[in-house]
């Protein structure tokens, strides 16, 4: 390590989410004295889940939530369906939190402020990119070619996999590699009767149950999952990944890790004489004091759009455009999923089975779409897609639908509903240099600038998603199905809760801000570990990918720091 | 027809025409300073007898339904708002009460409607406003404790999952769970 250097710790991580956590853990095991820096508030493992136990009669609103309040204070956080009255205080209110978008249906930006960030409220949905995913780019032409490939990541999958439990199937599949699973959760009928219906009629696609960090195995003090699907509120058991119950405990054990809460960094510094960063400037947003902070290294870890307008506005005389940014990369090719319903069917002939238990996973069916070159198969785009959903059985909602009064009524309602299988689509998203963050002219209530984002979804996005709601229709009729919805429409950039892009890996500094350690080409004790850092988007969720190459980067970074070479 | 609309009223005056744990329950952790009138909550309560009335399990007028359905359009639940109720009222009974129409001709004017609403799929206002209401009266009820625990099912901690339950062989599996969220959602 540098001793030259005098500095308050040797790592600074912004952000204490998915990645956040995960940089704060592999470099406090490595050794590293780390400053964890949270915007939000506290939330304590367990005893801060406030509304995990309630029943929805012990609620004002019934879980449906103050929705005249919401439409002032969740005007784009209601857009997401998880959002309920148990869970709201998990995500940001609107009104204290704005930010700007160009197109009139702008980008709707969804989001956690607290300790643990989203790491407390995502999908949990775990899925490994195959080679053909860190080939893309170069194949076709869009973006630049990612500096990494599979076998640069595996070993990183591996580790990430084995320590936060992921539940799931291996089905040797060269476009969702296998990783190192806990048992998988049970498909239920009309899911095993479509997937033994895809080995006849499609042998081309595999539904699978998905591989979720649920676990179905005890781990480290964490219990398995207890079939709630209520993750949103909090686990006090520990059985799926967050922050508090997995990462954060682990960099607390080494005695290395201070954290700070309600503390948010406002500006990274840059030393232009020493070329590097020497810490970041924090504002407390209880009092709003400034304080500044020093460290060998820094790690942001933001979540995408916080840290690329972190970048945007550490702006100094030696990057005037924003820090990382002398190439005008930084901000733009900025992706996020196209999502639409492909089918949602009314399914016969499996009236006798019903379950028990809330399964907090659903099916996946990995792409099939032009595996085995950019556009081979005939379709008239690019790359892939995928599907998620699965079966279920309407419970007394669907009453709403439904005509009826009285005690047939009542009666009808008190059986579930006949069985559905809902199939949605996550169609890939091309970087395109137009889809961008800037900074907006208006500030927030701290007086940082706000964000401004400017993304639409493109052509190919929407001929993937015509051609999977035609396939969707497909499978449901092979299951005797009666389609009561189909889409091909995407919704508004943002929904799929997968921002990516705007601080791009690449080879080249003149084209990409980051090279293959995610470390910011031109200065070497500054890593991006978000999001941010995606050269492009694949079609599957992409945490997983997130976080196996923070642990790289981490201890990338410790391993330099410690030999003195940053 | 002022009869129905909202009044500000002291709590003493809502005790005084239903049941003070219901209404108290319903109520707890909002805003009380809203009451409302007698003749609506009779109004609303005959809707929920009609629409859910007690069988082997209480129905949606016996747990309370009606005062909370008062909470939940003044806070738009289900896109209604705070006139939403009446609305509805004035124009399923535009002579007067719904709770003094004969019980034989409510059952027959409110099957009307909800045929409108969910057969014809009228865009008319009341069949709008039904739909509105009816999506209120079945959140009230089938999220009380006695709808969601006793009419359906519920359990907070499963801690299993059985994917395949043969309901023909266990009759008691084939009632509805009200703890499944997602199912819930869709």
């Amino acid at each position: 390590m540098n001793q030259t250097q005098n500095t308050d710790f040797d790592a600074i991580v912004v952000g204490s989410g998915i990645t956040g956590g995960w940089a704060a853990k592999e470099l406090t095991e490595r050794g590293l004295k780390v400053l964890l820096l949270e915007r939000g508030p506290m939330i304590e493992h367990g005893s801060g889940y406030k509304t995990e136990f309630k029943a929805p009669w012990e609620l004002p609103y019934r879980g449906e939530g103050d929705q005249k309040q919401w439409k002032q204070d969740a005007f784009i956080q209601s857009k997401n369906f998880q959002l309920d009255e148990w869970n709201r205080h998990h995500f940001v209110n609107d009104k204290e939190h704005p930010y700007q978008t160009t197109a009139d249906n702008g980008f709707k930006w969804l989001r956690s402020y607290q300790l643990g960030g989203r790491s407390l409220t995502w999908g949990r949905q775990c899925y490994r990119w195959g080679d053909g995913d860190f080939k893309a780019n170069q194949q076709d032409g869009h973006g630049v070619d990612w500096p990494i490939r599979y076998k640069d990541v595996s070993p990183w999958y591996d580790r990430v996999e084995s320590f936060i439990g992921v539940s799931g199937a291996a089905e040797n599949l060269e476009q969702l590699p296998d990783g190192q699973f806990q048992k998988p959760m049970a498909l239920f009928p009309p899911e095993t009767a479509l997937r033994q219906k895809l080995q006849t009629h499609y042998p081309e696609r595999c539904l699978t149950i998905g591989r979720t960090a649920n676990m179905t195995e005890a781990k480290s003090g964490r219990s398995p999952c207890q079939y709630r699907d209520i993750c949103s509120r909090g686990c006090s058991f520990g059985a799926y990944f967050s922050t508090q119950s997995s990462t954060l405990p682990a960099a607390k054990a080494t005695g290395n890790l201070t954290l700070m809460t309600d503390a948010l960094v406002d500006k990274v510094r840059y030393d232009e004489s020493a070329g590097r960063i020497t810490g970041v400037d924090v504002i407390n947003t209880s009092d709003r004091s400034r304080k500044h902070y020093t460290a060998k290294i820094v790690f942001l870890c933001a979540g995408s759009v916080n840290s690329v307008g972190l970048l945007l506005r550490s702006r100094s005389d030696a990057f005037p455009n924003g820090l990382a940014n002398r190439n005008d990369v930084l901000g733009r090719y900025f992706m996020d999923h196209a999502n639409s319903m492909g089918a949602v069917a009314v399914i016969p002939g499996f009236e006798k089975y019903y379950y028990e238990g809330n399964r907090p996973t659903g099916i996946v069916i990995p792409r099939f779409r032009n595996l085995s070159s950019a556009s081979g198969d005939g379709t008239d785009f690019t790359r892939g897609y995928s599907y998620q959903g699965g079966a279920y059985r309407p419970t007394w909602t669907r009453g709403k639908r439904m005509a009826g009064l009285g005690q047939d009524f009542k009666n009808e309602l008190r059986k579930p509903g006949t069985w559905m299988f809902a199939l949605t689509v996550f169609a890939e998203s091309l970087p395109r240099a137009s889809n961008r963050i800037t900074l907006s002219n208006k500030t927030d209530q701290y007086g940082v600038p706000q964000v401004n984002i400017d993304f639409s979804h493109g052509e190919n996005e929407h001929a993937a998603l015509r051609d999977a709601e035609k396939e969707a229709r497909k499978m449901m009729d092979l299951l005797g199905g009666h389609v009561v919805m189909s889409s091909n429409q995407p919704g508004p950039g943002g929904m799929s809760i997968h921002e990516m892009g705007g601080a791009r890996m690449g080879r080249d500094p003149r084209t990409s801000t980051l090279n293959g350690f995610n470390q910011v080409h031109d200065i070497s004790n500054l890593f991006v570990t978000d999001g941010a850092a995606m050269a492009s988007s694949a079609c599957q969720n992409p945490s997983l990918t997130y976080m196996a190459l923070t642990a790289r980067a981490a201890n990338y970074a410790a391993d330099q720091l410690l030999n003195g070479s940053i | 027809m002022k009869r129905r609309k909202f009044i500000q009223a002291s709590g003493l005056g809502l005790l005084s025409i239903t049941s003070a744990s219901q209404v108290w329950s319903a109520l707890e952790g909002v805003d009380k300073t809203t009451l409302a009138s007698a003749e609506l909550l009779a109004d609303l309560d005959a809707l929920c007898d009609l629409m859910i009335p007690d069988t082997d399990t209480l129905g949606a007028k016996s747990v309370g339904v009606a005062p909370w359905l008062i909470i939940a359009s003044e806070h738009e639940l289900e896109g209604a708002n705070s006139s939403t109720l009446t609305n509805f009222l004035n124009v399923l009974s535009p002579s007067g009460s719904f709770a003094e129409v004969p019980q034989s001709d409510q059952i027959k004017r409110l099957s009307e409607v909800d045929a409108q609403a969910f057969k014809e799929y009228s865009d008319s206002e009341i069949a709008t406003l039904w739909r509105t209401v009816k999506a209120l009266i079945l959140t009230g009820y089938y999220s009380s404790k006695v709808g969601a625990s006793e009419e359906l099912r519920y359990k907070l901690i499963p801690g299993h999952l059985l994917p395949e339950v043969d309901i023909t062989q266990d009759e008691s599996a084939n009632r509805a769970w009200s703890s499944d969220w997602m199912a819930g959602k869709l």
